[in-house]
């Protein structure tokens, strides 16, 4: 199996595939415009829609208020209405990925602004992105990196930056870490607000992954995202996201995409690619849907929106509360989101969304497109 | 004993007809005919029909003026294609076909037909094994007979059409002949102008047997009965019989108890008033006017023992006035002796749930340890006053994105001199120890300051604006300058300085008398409210979409509803209490207008 475009038949079971996958789910008119348009031209509109995203999302953006009942029940509206929903699972995505938790940052508008720049940079260079989360409060705050003095560099942050967001375990040396701390300090985070004290800066030199020079976070960023073990980790990650969180895939598949994924840091090609391969659309591609993705597919499937501020609290209760991740790392996703409670909870979820009557009057049951959900 | 179906029938029944003549009542005002004033002189009109209704009737109804009723029965309005009723409109063609025909034997059209037959008022009744009774006075007994003799004669022929000359059977009792149309699933006989329906036998009988014996035995013999009618008043009045009441406030199996101390508070009077004593219940609409009250009046004492603590020990006092400030939405007087309140709260609220034990720890910190039944509930004296008005923000400072009305409760201190200084102090470190909570989280804390206002110095905590950038747009939180006063006796805690200058000019003026029989008023003026959910409008249609997954558009349109509700239910007014010792409760919309003065409870 191999990451060459997929040439089997295009079909109603893997048209339905990609966009349970790639969008959380589709509708009858979806299916059917993606069956007369092939796959290529399907991909290339789940990657750039027609539609004019930047002014739903900006729509979309003026509702968020500051609470996070609110702000969940803002998300889930979003993602069940976007015209852009490969965003919002990839948005989704680096929200497990760096794990930063209200829990821990305690305040709803970073949390917010949080999101935002995840979404602005969720198809975008993981360069800038991470250029975006290295100078981010909501960050500082829930890798416990509001305090960075020159006096005393914060290698606890440091650590966690290399350990869950870039290179990961056992990729870094004890000078990575003391001279990552270096180049944060200075920055702190007070009262929910950005400081950037500039006497308080270590402006010497330092050396991160064997180089050196002056660097600063956005160094560090810049460094860090181009280091093989990023990219491979990042490679790994969106392959459980998109294709398979059953079994660990091999060295030899993960390396040729991690190095053209190095060449560019572009998440989009990187997705694009994925989406387009012949593992893909692959027999042993299996994962849990986490509970977001599985009442948003419904919810998608049938073309509705439910009541959102309920909902966000049915899913925290299934484990997972959007805005709140339960560690850095995120939810462990896979089999972890099923137990003998879960399970229960998932099928009172999906009897309760096909039971309201307003999801009843706008599908057909004898539709194939009922049939899907 | 009744079964939990007969139950159910009941009270669907009794709200269903009770909700159609108040629905009726509120439209035909709303819609300003002429007519609504008529349907208000109807109460004269009526005749009673109770004479004929059995005593052992469970629930009733009377509605007088009932022909307006159907008026509105067959308005396009209510009854056309898109209305909420349309779904059950018949409209089979056999059914348009006889509706034609019945129209054609009568010389009249259908409602003209309702209206004749209902016209002098129907009075329903639900009694024993899922029995109804209905009586109607129609304008003429000429008419009505008439109508009898069509429609027995239609439906016999149809019978005899489907070979099922059993489904109309015609017998006598009492010398009053009765027929049944459908083979004994309905009753009905004439006796001159007035119609008796029945959907049992037996049922029918009790009729007839009560107007063969003059009204003997009938409901209108019963003092109770009458007393229930009195005491409820109103064009349209529904009665509960002590059985059924007994059985509808039957206490719950598993014993649960209201735990809520707040709750408590408000309603526990009126709980166990309406559960204790086995009398008759009453509810009354009557509309004079733009004025439109439900009374609701219950054949019980106020109770004595844990819940005493919400009834005036004199039968001159009660809750005073509320209080006059600018801009007020709403208002809330009470009358409750919070010391008994909290020394029975054992009995009230057994269980000491997590809440409660950490509201007497705080308590226990802010009155420095004094003891909160005594030195503290006790400081202050039954008569409590809560007001709730519209802000208006200071340019200087800003303007939050969710405009919160004021709000302020106001004390009379048994020793002012004592228990200012003792409030004060707790007050300092209430908002003190909130400086310290919002410290721990790194979020602004409120300066404690004091200003002087008419002659009297207070204290108020409030956030300062000289970070926020967004001055339009700021945070809930300014939204709060809270306060509190002391001024002569009355103790006030506000929630922003503006209405606690307002309370100071009000509480200046002379003490006002108590509302004889009054321990709750709550009035809310609904221009004002509507105001408040105009200013609000973008985060409350936000809101609904979150919580009811509506669109922009119906959200919109609910919240302009909503608005326009408020507006017409004008100046709303609720009294509770126990005039003359018997709980009753009135609730009265002075439609479209302003407030009227405050009085005691109106009586019957």
């Amino acid at each position: 199996m191999t990451w060459t475009p997929h040439q089997q038949p295009w079909d109603r079971t893997r048209a339905a595939h990609l966009f349970r996958r790639a969008a959380f789910g589709a509708n009858q008119s979806e299916l059917e415009r993606a069956l007369s348009d092939g796959p290529a031209k399907t991909i290339d509109r789940l990657l750039k829609p027609a539609a004019d995203v930047a002014a739903f999302n900006r729509e979309q953006d003026a509702c968020e208020t500051l609470t996070l009942p609110e702000l969940r029940g803002w998300w889930l509206r979003r993602m069940m209405a976007t015209p852009h929903p490969l965003l919002e699972q990839v948005t989704l995505f680096w929200h497990g990925y760096f794990g930063v938790g209200f829990n821990r940052v305690n305040h709803a508008d970073l949390m917010r602004a949080h999101v935002r720049t995840l979404r602005a940079h969720a198809l975008g260079k993981f360069d800038a992105l991470l250029g975006a989360i290295v100078r981010d409060p909501a960050v500082f705050l829930a890798a416990g990196g509001a305090n960075n003095p020159k006096a005393l560099p914060n290698e606890y942050f440091a650590r966690q930056l290399l350990l869950h967001y870039t290179v990961g375990d056992g990729q870094f040396a004890p000078r990575d870490v003391t001279d990552t701390a270096r180049a944060f300090t200075g920055f702190h985070v007070r009262g929910g607000k950005w400081r950037d004290v500039p006497s308080d800066h270590d402006a010497g030199p330092k050396t991160i992954f064997g180089q050196t020079g002056p660097w600063t976070p956005l160094d560090f960023a810049r460094l860090a995202a181009k280091q093989p073990a990023t990219t491979r980790r990042i490679v790994r990650a969106l392959y459980r996201q998109f294709i398979s969180e059953e079994q660990g895939p091999s060295d030899d598949l993960i390396e040729p995409l991690a190095r053209s994924f190095a060449a560019d840091l572009d998440i989009g090609k990187l997705v694009a690619t994925m989406l387009h391969s012949q593992i893909f659309f692959s027999s042993p591609a299996q994962r849990v849907k986490s509970p977001v993705e599985l009442a948003v597919g419904i919810c998608r499937t049938l073309g509705v929106t439910v009541p959102t501020l309920p909902l966000g609290a049915e899913l925290a209760e299934l484990g997972q509360d959007l805005y709140q991740p339960p560690t850095l790392k995120g939810w462990p996703g896979g089999r972890a989101w099923i137990n003998h409670a879960t399970i229960i909870g998932r099928t009172r979820l999906v009897t309760r969304l096909l039971g309201n009557k307003k999801l009843f009057d706008a599908a057909d049951p004898a539709s194939p497109e009922f049939q899907l959900a | 004993m009744i079964r939990s179906g007969s139950r159910i029938i009941v009270i669907l029944l009794a709200v269903a007809v009770v909700g159609l003549c108040l629905f009726g009542v509120i439209k035909l005002a709303k819609q300003r005919r002429p007519h609504a004033r008529t349907f208000v002189s109807a109460p004269g009109k009526t005749v009673p029909l109770d004479d004929w209704i059995p005593e052992q009737a469970l629930a009733v109804l009377e509605v007088g003026g009932a022909d307006k009723i159907v008026e509105l029965a067959f308005d396009p309005a209510f009854t056309g294609e898109k209305s909420f009723w349309s779904q059950w409109k018949p409209s089979a063609l056999g059914w348009t076909l006889f509706r034609r025909q019945l129209e054609k034997e009568m010389g009249c059209d259908y409602p003209t037909m309702w209206h004749r037959l209902v016209q002098d008022g129907v009075t329903v009744a639900s009694g024993p094994n899922q029995s109804f009774v209905a009586v109607a006075q129609a304008s003429d007994a000429e008419f009505l007979k008439k109508l009898n003799n069509v429609l027995v004669t239609a439906t016999r022929k149809d019978a005899a059409k489907k070979n099922a000359t059993n489904r109309v059977v015609e017998a006598t009792y009492r010398d009053v002949t009765y027929w049944t149309l459908s083979a004994g699933a309905a009753y009905h006989a004439i006796i001159s102008n007035r119609v008796v329906l029945a959907n049992q036998l037996p049922a029918l009988k009790a009729v007839l047997d009560c107007q063969a014996d003059a009204g003997a035995g009938s409901l209108a013999k019963r003092a109770d009965y009458q007393a229930a009618k009195h005491a409820a008043g109103g064009v349209a009045t529904l009665r509960v019989s002590p059985e059924l009441r007994q059985f509808l406030a039957k206490p719950k199996a598993d014993g649960a108890q209201e735990q809520n101390p707040l709750a408590v508070l408000l309603l526990a009077g009126y709980t166990e008033a309406l559960k204790a004593d086995t009398g008759w219940l009453a509810l009354g609409a009557d509309l004079q006017g733009q004025a439109l009250s439900l009374r609701v009046a219950a054949d019980c004492a106020k109770p004595k023992g844990a819940t005493a603590f919400s009834w005036p020990a004199k039968s001159d006092d009660g809750a005073w006035p509320n209080l006059d400030v600018p801009r007020k939405i709403a208002a809330l007087s009470l009358y409750r002796n919070l010391h008994d309140f909290y020394a029975t709260k054992d009995t009230l609220f057994p269980e000491r749930t997590s809440q409660l034990i950490f509201f007497e720890n705080m308590m226990g910190i802010f009155f420095t340890g004094r003891d909160l039944t005594e030195e503290v509930m006790g400081a202050v004296d039954p008569h409590i006053r809560v007001v709730v008005a519209e802000q208006q923000y200071d340019p200087a400072i800003g303007t939050p994105v969710v405009k919160m009305p004021a709000f302020a409760v106001v004390f009379r201190m048994k020793n002012p001199k004592r228990f200012a200084r003792i409030s004060e102090e707790a007050w300092q470190k209430a908002f003190g120890l909130v400086n310290f909570t919002r410290g721990q989280q790194a979020a602004a804390g409120m300066i404690l300051d004091r200003k002087d206002h008419a002659g009297l110095r207070y204290t108020f905590a409030s956030f300062s604006p000289d970070d926020e950038p967004d001055r339009p747009k700021l945070d809930v939180r300014f939204n709060y300058s809270a306060s509190v006063a002391h001024v002569g006796e009355y103790l006030i805690f506000s929630s922003t300085t503006q209405l606690t200058e307002d309370l100071i000019a009000a509480l200046r003026k002379p003490a006002p008398a108590p509302l004889d029989g009054v321990n709750a008023l709550l009035e809310i003026d609904g221009a004002r409210l509507a105001e408040i959910l105009d200013l609000n409008r973008e985060p409350i249609i936000r809101g609904n979409m979150l919580k009811k997954g509506q669109e922009r558009a119906a959200a919109e349109t609910e919240h302009n509803n909503l608005i326009a509700i408020a507006r017409f239910l004008g100046h709303a007014t609720l009294n509770l209490g126990a005039p003359d010792g018997k709980v009753a409760g009135e609730l009265t919309f002075n439609l479209h207008g302003p407030a009227r003065k405050q009085t005691a409870m109106l009586k019957p």
